[in-house]
């Protein structure tokens, strides 16, 4: 079976300059497995996110070498409307992902769906169940332009999932909602994870991030692959230090470790909050 | 009824518009002109809108007719003068011209304003989708009435921003004015900023698609806007053709 | 010395729906606070009353001493400056070095003091070398750090930073953390808005939580963070380290990492 995305050796400069964004990135990802992107402000991962999304070279010039594929067949093959049916995109800034020609949230939500010619019924329907699946309820009638940074961001997820790709990229989807919304957005990456769609994620968040991917990519600043893995082994190699930022869970053990508590582990490392319980639990229990 | 005119497909009532105004501009006179004021009132107070209507007839058509008035009828030389006060003349065919140049303004105006107090701007748009109008024109078209509200916005909290940073635009009118024009280029310049992140946007909710878009809430002819339009068309051919050739 | 003073203070929109109610806080300088709560719960109102660019239906706001009530917002923007919660909302310039000398710019400071205002605050916030750049070239977390310098550069007494967290990585995160620490040294007053607990647990000694439009708390991290009922209430995640800490039942409550460690160490 092939890959749903692989990436073989891709490497990326932006028009008029000289240094790559994005250099010898190479991964394939199976299909229903959640990914994780992390890496430094200015380390390439919104670039790498256009490129699987073919916005790069398709709206972004510049010069694009290596290969890129989705389910076997590579991008240039596929068409607009191909891939807005097959890649959901999530972006970062929620200020700028409102249509700006509909003027309730519920149409905003539906607009997708509209240009693919979707029957009006099929809209309605669909448009319903992503309102009450977001409880969106309240604001539905509201205009997209009056609501919050919060409500916007929540507004553009609704509207790529009501299209119901089968990849979805998330790029920092929480960096401007609090606590509960942040919540919200992995209960559906969650859920998204249970449907069998393959999602992509940007996150700075790492403590929760590490709960729901299967696989990590990690980014260096010069926008060169340096790690890609199963993330309780990957992160065995990385100690904390300037450029990569490790969850909390890793560096509590690799503290422990420095200090003789336990020993250094270098095949696998706790990631998660859970394990990183397990393995206190363990040392208080030898004490 | 004050939701059924509301609710009537666009080119229903657009049908009336094009009529009133190729009467108004053919129909010799002024009596049936000023007449269209009435008509549009009362289909104004039918539909709900009668307050708001008489306002912006008021704020906009009024005055500038008024204006045209003064100046045609007092300023401007005519023969037959049958009245003077100091520099001011008033001659019959001054009065003639001013009432019929006012008169088709009054006209225009005064079906204009009801038309787009009881139609949205998005069921015209939905219209021109299904007559298969272009998906861009009619992208243009929206966008550009989302923008004015949007600029406003953004004149806001640009002059927030200027605020914070110590820039007087409380005041009388001099200091506000002096703060306005400076903050007109950002306003240009972030909304160019936006755009290309808006284009993606756009591109990952398939508007490059080239299958004809539908309409999550459809807007249909209904039996009574193919009745009505009948009636108002065969009205208005009967209007024109007593007023222009009898 | 109290820099920036709330009594009573009440804001609403249209005279109904009270988004701030009857607030009471004092801010003094050489501190940094942060202000936390779920979205809604009127922490931008709050702090944006503070600079004037809201003014409070009912209540007394005191700037220096000062009530502010009958000033403009360009005269309080010299003594508390606001970095704005969206950077587009804010930024308005077209090259950083006159975004950030836009503020001081205004005060006719000679050519040299106000290049060295512009050099001293790009510093601080890693612009030095992308003066000339365009504000929009950076991305959106990063354009953050423009609108703190040009606050930086007007040099006043009391700072406030509107989620300067949100979409940070830890480098940045580190770069706000020095930012924070050295206005204090200077006896500057830092008000601070995040959702970030790791950074409000190793930054500040003081966090203020509103909910619901009010002050439901406002005390030190270690005594807010080790109310669960409280944190509930206010819809907020206790610092990562003290969920650990709770979850194996350890007697004291460390906020962060190295408090934890050490804690472990010592038993």
């Amino acid at each position: 079976m092939n890959p749903l995305i692989e990436l073989n050796d891709v490497l990326y400069r932006y028009p008029l300059t000289r240094k790559s964004a994005l250099r010898h990135i190479q991964f394939k990802v199976t299909s229903g497995m959640v990914m994780g992107i992390i890496g430094v402000n200015g380390s390439g991962k919104t670039t790498l996110c256009n490129v699987i999304r073919s916005f790069i070279p398709n709206f972004y010039q510049g010069d694009l070498q290596g290969t890129v594929t989705l389910k076997g067949k590579p991008l240039n093959q596929y068409s607009e409307t191909e891939l807005s049916q097959l890649v959901g995109y999530i972006f970062q800034n929620p200020f700028t992902q409102i249509s700006g020609v509909k003027d309730t949230v519920a149409e905003e939500i539906g607009y997708g769906l509209e240009n693919l010619g979707v029957s009006s019924k099929k809209i309605q329907k669909r448009v319903a169940k992503m309102i009450d699946l977001l409880n969106l309820s309240d604001i539905k009638d509201k205009n997209p332009f009056d609501l919050s940074g919060g409500q916007k961001q929540m507004v553009a997820i609704a509207a790529i999932l009501a299209i119901n790709p089968e990849i979805f990229i998330f790029d920092e989807p929480t960096s401007q909602l609090d606590p509960a919304g942040t919540t919200k957005i992995f209960k559906i990456i969650q859920q998204l994870k249970s449907q069998g769609k393959t999602v992509i994620l940007v996150e700075h968040k790492l403590d929760l991030m590490m709960q729901y991917i299967d696989q990590l990519l990690v980014l260096d600043e010069q926008g060169q692959q340096i790690a890609w893995g199963k993330p309780e082994e990957i992160l065995a190699s990385f100690t904390e230090n300037q450029t990569i930022a490790l969850p909390t869970a890793t560096r509590v053990y690799q503290r422990m470790a420095a200090q003789h508590l336990i020993p250094i582990a270098t095949n696998k490392v706790p990631v998660t909050q859970d394990e990183i319980v397990q393995t206190i639990q363990n040392f208080q229990e030898t004490r | 009824m004050t939701h059924f005119i509301p609710r009537l497909y666009p080119t229903t009532k657009a049908w009336l518009v094009l009529g009133i105004i190729l009467c108004s501009i053919f129909i010799p006179g002024y009596w049936f002109q000023y007449s269209i004021f009435l008509v549009a009132l009362v289909l104004a107070m039918l539909s709900g809108v009668a307050k708001r209507y008489t306002s912006l007839f008021l704020k906009s058509i009024f005055i500038i007719s008024l204006f045209i008035f003064i100046i045609q009828t007092f300023l401007v030389y005519h023969d037959h003068i049958i009245g003077s006060w100091y520099i001011f003349k008033v001659s019959s065919t001054g009065l003639q011209a001013s009432l019929t140049m006012t008169s088709k303004i009054v006209a225009i105006g005064a079906i204009l304003i009801w038309f787009f107090q009881v139609t949205q701007v998005k069921d015209i748009a939905a219209a021109m989708q299904n007559a298969g109008w272009n998906k861009k024109l009619i992208f243009v078209m929206l966008s550009t009435m989302q923008l004015i509200p949007q600029m406003t916005s953004m004149m806001n909290t640009i002059a927030d921003a200027q605020r914070s940073r110590g820039v007087e635009t409380e005041g009388n009118l001099i200091t506000r004015m002096k703060s306005f024009v400076p903050m007109l280029g950002p306003v240009v310049l972030t909304s160019i900023e936006q755009n290309e992140e808006r284009v993606l946007t756009l591109e990952s909710r398939a508007f490059s698609n080239r299958q004809r878009p539908t309409l999550m809430v459809p807007v249909n002819k209904t039996k009574a806007d193919y009745l009505l339009s009948w009636i108002i068309i065969i009205i208005m051919l009967g209007i024109f053709y007593w007023g222009v050739f009898k | 010395m109290t820099m920036v003073e709330l009594k009573n203070v009440s804001f609403s929109y249209d005279g109904q729906k009270q988004i701030v109610h009857d607030i009471n806080l004092a801010f003094t300088a050489g501190t940094a606070t942060a202000i936390i709560g779920q979205n809604g719960a009127g922490k931008t109102t709050t702090v944006k009353m503070m600079n004037h660019l809201l003014v409070p239906t009912q209540g007394q706001i005191l700037v220096n001493g000062e009530d502010i009530h009958d000033r403009t917002t360009a005269q309080v923007a010299h003594h508390v400056g606001y970095a704005f919660q969206n950077p587009d909302d804010q930024i308005f310039n077209n090259s950083i070095q006159k975004e950030i000398e836009f503020g001081p710019k205004r005060d006719n400071l000679p050519q040299d003091q106000l290049q060295k205002r512009v050099q001293v605050a790009a510093k601080m916030t890693g612009l030095s070398e992308h003066l000339d750049e365009h504000p929009y070239n950076f991305p959106y977390s990063l354009r953050k750090f423009i609108t703190i310098a040009s606050i930086l550069a007007m040099n006043p007494e009391t700072y406030i930073f509107d989620e300067p967290t949100a979409g940070q990585d830890h480098l940045s995160r580190q770069r706000l953390s020095k930012i924070i620490t050295q206005l204090v040294a200077q006896q500057k007053c830092v008000i601070v808005i995040t959702h970030d607990m790791n950074f409000v647990a190793e930054n500040f000694n003081r966090v203020i939580v509103l909910s619901e439009h009010q002050v439901l708390a406002d005390d030190t991290p270690q005594a807010i963070f080790s109310q669960p009922k409280l944190m509930t209430r206010a819809n907020i995640e206790p610092p990562e380290a003290l969920s650990i800490a709770r979850r194996v039942h350890m007697a004291t409550r460390p906020l962060t990492v190295t408090t934890l460690v050490d804690a472990l160490k010592s038993k």
